[in-house]
């Protein structure tokens, strides 16, 4: 199988488990993002992939060879940091250059060699029009005689990325390249970020804590809690058909609705005494405490109802808005998100009311396992 | 006037008497090695003297003397000091900030309590290892005991601290040895931290008394300082003249160097860039 293999690696740092057996296959030429929160163990999984730490146990295979105990440098693979790590004392091209150099025979390298020596000129030379290539790709052929110091944080990342092409490596490895970068520079570089996947073909590998990245940008996403990878998969399922409840909780911004809520003893939905639509779990459930997730764009302001909330906040996105509202049925806060018409009259601490689509709803048991469909029996008056 | 002004002159008096107090004995010294011999006890203080005897005064001190042999062995000295100090300090600290190894934490306190040891302690064992080497009365018996500076490890190793982890990650992937990153990488985002340590360090062994007066016994082998009182006890007597002058002969490099290196001091910390 070509791509990055990884099979139940695990990590350990003194007692603390970081990762608790991760398999993944990433495809060759995929675009995944590794996301969780600090602490989930996705920085630790990158830097077992990329050599730079030993995994406990486990196997790293690529392209069908097993790189579990190779050196960094012999995995031909390309790693871009936050803090952009680009050598202070090197000009940008001499950044670029330096992945390059390394793997030239040391004798090529000397200084003057390149002058005497015909065969060391032909390398060099390749290294040179190799950068500049890079350099036009990226937009950055005007600084390449600067140091890193004159350099704003966008054009760092920039250099950064560069140092990571000239080699073209079979995989891209990202830690949080576009965290340091401002919030307008970031939406930026995201869609430049993609239109390179597209143009190089290459493996991305790619953390973040930041959602919205995760989402925009890959073919698919693994989600990191506590060092265990909850799911794995496209961004529109992950979204729209979570298999846990915190994939639901972490994808989506607003953070999704959970509604939590006990069972009636025939396995009906119970809000304050009152059944919630035609759907039930069957006895087998009776009396059990679930969570109802439901996505801010699926609730509907209605004019009036049963579902009654009190807005504690408005968030105006401009196109629309997000109101934010509390009710006891609901037991904590609710996010609703509406068009600005729908909204044009909510204001703070004025009551709304709501409604749900059932059939949009998500369920998800007392472990925060989804309750799959067909357990579900609607219609069942 | 301002308040802010008034402040700013008054810090600026201070500043400057205080320069003058610090500066007044070199003052004094550079001021006797021009003056005869009649002008030096005076009862008045005259800084401008009235016959220039420089010129003799600095004729003497360079001739009567192997002033300039004393500074050749004090440069040799020095360098070799100051080179084989970096060699062991910049890879220790390195291992000591970056690397992790069992036994790090002891090993660190352990060069700690190194740096609370005088020197004079140690002189004697020192002199016996010197003996048992045969090295005593030679470069190698002047340079041996300093080549290992457990400041210079420790003040590197502060230094490497503050060096990202993502730099040597980044260089391990790029296919730098550890060596490569501790003398291509390290050595280079730490000039500042090299630079104020060789200040300190050449200053040390240049003015260094101790040491030298012990180990060493034949006139070829002496250092500066040793110079300076060979000079006045068999040569001068009581010419406080030519004494001054080679005072002053000795002083200079050290002087020019810290005003050269000051400058590269200041862009060697403007230039790191990194933060």
């Amino acid at each position: 199988m070509t791509g990055i293999k990884l099979s139940n690696i695990t990590k350990s740092f003194g007692n603390t488990e970081v990762l608790k057996g991760i398999n993944l296959d990433i495809k060759e030429g995929e675009f995944i993002t590794l996301i969780g929160a600090s602490g989930s163990g996705k920085s630790t999984l990158l830097r077992i992939i990329s050599g730079l730490e030993q995994q406990s146990s486990g196997s790293i295979t690529i392209n069908d060879q097993d790189i579990s105990t190779k050196r960094p440098k012999d995995r031909d693979l390309a790693m871009v940091f936050q803090s952009y790590a680009l050598y202070p004392h090197l000009s940008v091209r001499g950044n670029m250059e330096v992945p390059l150099r390394m793997r030239a025979p040391l004798w090529q390298r000397m200084p003057m060699v390149r002058k005497i020596n015909k065969k060391a000129h032909k390398v060099l030379k390749h290294i040179d029009r190799r950068v500049d290539d890079v350099a036009s790709q990226l937009h950055i052929e005007h600084l390449l005689d600067r140091k890193p110091s004159e350099l704003s944080g966008g054009q760092c990342q920039r250099v950064a990325l560069g140092r990571a092409m000239v080699r073209e490596p079979v995989a891209f490895l990202m830690d949080e390249p576009l965290s340091n970068l401002d919030a307008k520079l970031r939406v930026h570089m995201r869609g430049e970020l993609t239109q390179l996947h597209r143009d190089l073909g290459t493996t991305f590998v790619y953390v973040t804590h930041d959602q919205v990245e995760a989402m925009t940008m890959p073919d698919r996403i693994a989600l990191l809690v506590e060092g265990e990878l909850i799911q794995v998969d496209t961004p529109d399922a992950m979204y729209n058909n979570p298999k846990h409840l915190k994939v639901a909780e972490f994808i989506g911004s607003p953070t999704i609705n959970i509604l939590p809520v006990t069972l009636s003893n025939e396995g009906r939905i119970m809000f304050d005494e009152q059944r919630l639509g035609s759907i039930g779990f069957g006895r087998s459930r009776a009396n059990d405490s679930i969570s109802i997730a439901v996505r801010s764009e699926d609730l509907k302001l209605v004019s009036t109802g049963t579902m009654k909330a009190i807005v504690t906040h408005v968030e105006n996105m401009g196109s629309e808005k997000i109101v934010y509202a509390c009710a006891d049925w609901a037991k904590g806060p609710l996010a609703i998100k509406a068009g600005s018409q729908v909204t044009a009259d909510i204001e703070q601490g004025g009551p709304i009311f709501l409604a749900m689509d059932i059939a949009k709803l998500m369920f998800f048991d007392h472990q925060g396992q989804r309750i799959v469909q067909e357990k579900i029996m609607q219609g069942v008056a | 006037m301002g308040y802010d002004r008034l402040f700013s002159m008054l810090r600026h008096l201070i500043l400057a008497s205080l320069a003058l107090i610090f500066l007044a004995p070199f003052i004094w010294m550079v001021v006797t090695s021009i003056k005869p011999e009649d002008e030096i006890f005076l009862n008045e203080l005259r800084i401008i003297p009235e016959r220039f005897a420089g010129y003799e005064n600095y004729r003497i001190a360079l001739t009567e003397t192997p002033l300039l042999r004393f500074m050749l062995n004090g440069l040799i000295v020095t360098v070799a000091i100051f080179l084989s100090q970096v060699a062991v300090a910049v890879p220790a600290a390195y291992a000591l900030a970056k690397l992790q190894f069992k036994g790090k934490q002891v090993l660190f306190i352990a060069i700690l309590a190194c740096l609370m040891i005088p020197p004079q302690a140690v002189s004697i064992p020192w002199y016996l290892l010197m003996y048992k080497f045969g090295w005593l009365d030679s470069y190698a018996g002047l340079v041996a005991p300093f080549s290992i500076s457990v400041f210079g490890i420790f003040l590197m190793r502060q230094f490497f601290n503050t060096v990202p982890d993502d730099l040597i990650s980044a260089a391990r992937l790029d296919g730098y040895s550890e060596l490569g990153i501790v003398w291509k990488i390290m050595v280079p985002t730490a000039i500042p931290a090299l630079i104020s340590f060789g200040i300190f360090s050449i200053v040390a062994h240049w003015n260094d008394y101790f040491w030298p007066l012990i180990v060493v016994n034949s006139q070829e082998m002496l250092t500066p300082p040793l110079g300076v009182v060979a000079f006045k006890s068999d040569e001068a007597g009581d010419s406080y003249g030519p004494l001054m002058a080679a005072a002053t002969i000795i002083v200079a490099p050290l002087v020019i160097a810290y005003l050269l290196a000051q400058k590269r001091f200041i862009e060697g910390i403007t230039m790191s860039g990194m933060k």
